[in-house]
């Protein structure tokens, strides 16, 4: 759907895996390299932009981020770090910021991949392979003479 | 190399992670998280293990550049057969995850290295390095190129009329990235009679093979390799005039001018 608020502003609708619909700037959406060449593609004249893999719940972290780094240009860089790092923040766990960094990832968008995947690479240096397994449901699929091996090839990076 | 965005590895009802989101992760930590979590799975492993990760990394810790090691070798070790010999190193290198350090080590961080090889008889040097690798020659000749964050190493014996570079002063080695080719290449400079030789170390006939030749009146003393892809003039922003980038193709062909 195309539409156009009163400043002029070309809009754009998205609709999130869930079916939530969220209206926004067109130079909003286009930070997503994803979305931008969708729209080059004429994809969004028709209706709103499907996005199968990012839930509502996500998808207004994802725009609300978005909507932060397209209207501040001129702001200081040093206010919006710090808007970043409250924005990770509030994600919370591991389990949000890995849903917003596949999201990221599908969207294809630079600045907020680099930030969460940041992130998340801060919450699991320094942790076991057993803590990081935990983490996201991984199993250990060595046999113990296989996991030694591992082990014994990088012995320094265990101790 | 396509990692595949849907292959997950999760235990039914938890959060899963694509493999291309770990990368992703893995490339941002310091190499002693990585080989550690080696250990995860097989799918981590192999990851790791992949040249697509390698590259990966390369161009993260490129951009970043704090992940440079500095490896100390000792002027000499005497092993118990008296002969002299080089193989233990130390490094010095941030590997305690220091996540919002700044960089700076100290002293105590200084830590002996195994090497994968044996230690070699006669004096061993450094013949360059690049990417985190390390070309060592020793004067038996052998060539060890050696990766001392993953401790991976293939080392080569040169045939017995290839060594002569390895023990002979005047004899000058470079150590690259060929960036046309996507080889790492080695190349040394010797001294013979009056002819100086510049040779590349050739993987196939384990030896060196000259591909350019130069009267030795040059007094070449060092040798420089300078990619082409980069042979572009550079503007200095308020220079009088811009200059050109003085270079030093593989061919050498230039030189005598």
């Amino acid at each position: 759907m195309s539409i156009t608020t009163e400043n002029n502003e070309k809009m754009i609708t998205l609709m999130s895996s869930d079916g939530e619909e969220f209206v926004v700037e067109e130079a909003v959406a286009a930070q997503s390299q994803t979305i931008k060449h969708l729209i080059e593609d004429g994809c969004s004249t028709e209706g709103s932009i499907p996005l199968p893999n990012v839930t509502g719940r996500v998808l207004s972290e994802v725009i609300q981020y978005c909507k932060k780094h397209s209207s501040s240009d001129d702001k200081e860089e040093k206010e919006l770090e710090a808007w970043d790092a409250e924005f990770v923040k509030a994600a919370d766990d591991h389990v949000a910021l890995t849903d917003l960094m596949m999201a990221a990832n599908f969207l294809d968008i630079k600045g907020l991949l680099d930030l969460v995947a940041q992130t998340l690479a801060n919450m699991i240096t320094g942790k076991s392979p057993e803590e990081v397994r935990r983490m996201w449901n991984i199993k250990n699929d060595f046999t113990p003479e296989e996991a030694e091996k591992v082990r014994k090839e990088n012995q320094w990076a265990f101790e | 190399m396509d990692m595949g965005g849907q292959i997950t590895m999760s235990a039914p009802g938890g959060i899963s992670i694509p493999m291309d989101v770990v990368a992703d992760i893995l490339c941002r930590l310091t190499m002693k998280s990585v080989l550690r979590f080696k250990a995860i799975s097989k799918a981590w492993c192999s990851l790791i293990d992949s040249s697509y990760f390698a590259r990966l990394q390369l161009s993260a810790s490129m951009e970043t550049n704090d992940d440079l090691m500095l490896v100390i070798l000792p002027y000499k070790d005497t092993d118990k057969t008296g002969y002299v010999v080089c193989a233990n190193f130390y490094s010095l290198d941030d590997d305690n995850d220091d996540v919002d350090g700044d960089g700076a080590s100290s002293l105590s961080q200084v830590r002996p290295r195994s090497c994968p090889f044996k230690p070699r008889k006669g004096c061993t040097l450094p013949l360059g390095s690049c990417h985190g690798m390390l070309v060592l020659g020793s004067e038996d000749g052998n060539l060890d190129f050696w990766n001392p964050t993953n401790n991976q190493c293939y080392s080569t014996s040169l045939a017995p009329d290839q060594t002569r570079a390895l023990n002979r002063t005047g004899s000058r080695f470079v150590f690259y990235h060929d960036t046309c080719s996507n080889q790492y290449k080695l190349v040394q400079k010797v001294s013979n009679g009056g002819i100086c030789e510049f040779q590349t170390y050739n993987l196939e006939a384990n030896g060196f093979t000259t591909f350019h030749t130069l009267p030795d009146d040059h007094a070449v003393d060092y040798v420089y390799i300078m990619p082409l892809e980069k042979l572009s003039p550079i503007d200095i922003p308020g220079a009088p005039h811009s200059f050109q980038a003085i270079l030093c193709p593989p061919s050498l062909v230039n030189y005598q001018s």
